[in-house]
């Protein structure tokens, strides 16, 4: 008879494999970020209708490249700025308001475009140790649709930072998602914002 | 005349194959820890817990606790030279590793010299509770300044429930160059006093807008951490003025 430990350790061989020839995605789903689930000031404000630009990229040509491990280039499988744009829309119908597609037809309260000017990580690797860094960042421009509100054009940045020790690896999406939903929170929590939109 | 019998072994598994059979027990025990590791490894991040709108249901008088741990820097720690370990191997590391850390050490206690633990406490209270005040969520809410105060004496004081507070880090990291991020990393708990059911588990991280050279901290202190945990307080706060 084989002991315990021969087959415990062949049940963690086979669990193992598996993951280990598909755990490190390539290509970072952007359907598996969550939404913020902490309280928002947005939802004091009553309900505003959102329209929505066509957000911009101006980190580089290759839309849904986030960085690149050894020889692996990482992407999200949409562009960065359809993921953002989509990140902040979620946010707003959370708290109860209302975002559409910009067009001519649309009746809206305010206008929302944006330029992504990060979304990436770094990885550094020590001897004993690796950091993850994410960053996402965005400069949202809000114009009212009545005339003399004026617009509020600002940047707005995450960033997550995560360290393990041991030789156990850091996941590209336990990095970035966190940045992305930390830049979320900045523009949830703006007093500046809030203050333009409840005006 | 010896007779030798050969038992064929029945190979049902792949991993039996490839592992079992011709390993050693030390390896293939080495082998074992590092998967498992790695399994440990790709579970999810731990989990927060978020307040829904029944959570706060026959909560009437609140306690809130803080505590705060000193500030750390981590400035000669990240710029490890990548020579060392090839030059001198992992004794090398671990010898650099020491001699950076009491580096960073020293530079964290002459911060520290303009650091006062108990005004952070208290800032960090007060945000907390001017916002929750202004929210109406309590009919009341205290800080308690005693921690030696244990949750049977709290209850025994009239409170229903405990919220605590942690500055949990308060850091230094460098950005690039000779530049520094203060960055702050605050947790909010609470816990109901009868049940003891943990009905709040939140972190929040905030870091500072503003890049400085160490030698700035060193000299005027940690001049953005009011507003750091300003932030973080209120954003904390709005867990219970804005419930899901």
């Amino acid at each position: 008879m084989k002991p315990y430990s021969a087959y415990l350790f062949r049940f963690v061989v086979v669990m193992a494999i598996p993951i280990m020839l598909t755990g490190c995605a390539y290509i970072i789903k952007s359907s598996e970020i969550p939404l913020l689930q902490t309280g928002s000031p947005l939802k004091g404000i009553s309900p505003k209708t959102f329209a929505f630009k066509e957000f911009r990229d101006i980190r580089w040509t290759d839309a849904s490249l986030v960085g690149q491990l050894w020889a692996s280039k990482i992407r999200l499988d949409q562009p960065a700025a359809t993921v953002v744009a989509t990140a902040i829309k979620k946010e707003l119908e959370r708290n109860g308001h209302t975002c559409l597609v910009d067009s001519p037809e649309v009746k809206a309260n305010f206008v929302i475009e944006g330029i992504v000017f990060k979304y990436w990580f770094a990885i550094d690797k020590g001897f004993f140790s690796v950091k993850g860094t994410g960053n996402v960042a965005v400069k949202l421009t809000i114009s009212a649709v009545s005339p003399n509100r004026g617009v509020l054009a600002k940047n707005y940045e995450g960033e997550y930072q995560l360290s393990r020790g041991g030789g156990l690896p850091i996941h590209i999406e336990e990095i970035l998602n966190p940045a992305l939903l930390a830049m979320i929170k900045e523009i949830s929590t703006d007093p500046e914002l809030i203050a333009f939109i409840e005006k | 005349m010896k007779s030798y019998t050969f038992k064929i072994k029945k190979i049902t598994y792949v991993s039996e194959y490839l592992f079992y059979a011709s390993l050693p027990a030390l390896l293939r025990g080495c082998l074992c820890v590092c998967m498992v590791v790695f399994l440990i490894s790709c579970a999810t991040m731990p989990q927060q817990t978020y307040l829904t709108n029944t959570s706060l249901a026959g909560i009437s008088k609140v306690a809130v606790v803080v505590s705060v741990n000193t500030p750390e820097v981590s400035y000669s720690r990240e710029s490890s030279s990548p020579l060392t370990g090839p030059l001198f191997g992992l004794i090398g590391l671990a010898v650099e590793g020491g001699i950076r850390s009491g580096i960073d050490n020293e530079h964290a206690a002459k911060i520290k010299e303009h650091v006062n633990l108990g005004y952070i406490e208290d800032k960090m209270a007060q945000s907390f509770i001017q916002h929750l005040k202004k929210g109406g969520c309590f009919q009341t809410i205290e800080y308690v300044r005693d921690k030696k105060q244990d949750e049977h004496q709290l209850s025994v004081a009239g409170y229903d429930t405990v919220i605590k507070l942690s500055v949990r880090e308060i850091l230094l990291n460098r950005v690039s160059g000779d530049t520094v991020r203060l960055r702050a990393h605050v947790s909010g708990q609470m816990a109901s006093l009868k049940s003891k059911i943990i009905v709040w588990d939140r972190e929040e991280a905030v870091l500072s807008s503003e890049l400085h050279s160490l030698a700035y901290y060193k000299e005027n202190g940690l001049k953005e951490l009011d507003a750091m945990l300003e932030k973080a307080g209120k954003n904390l706060a709005y867990d219970f003025i804005y419930l899901k």
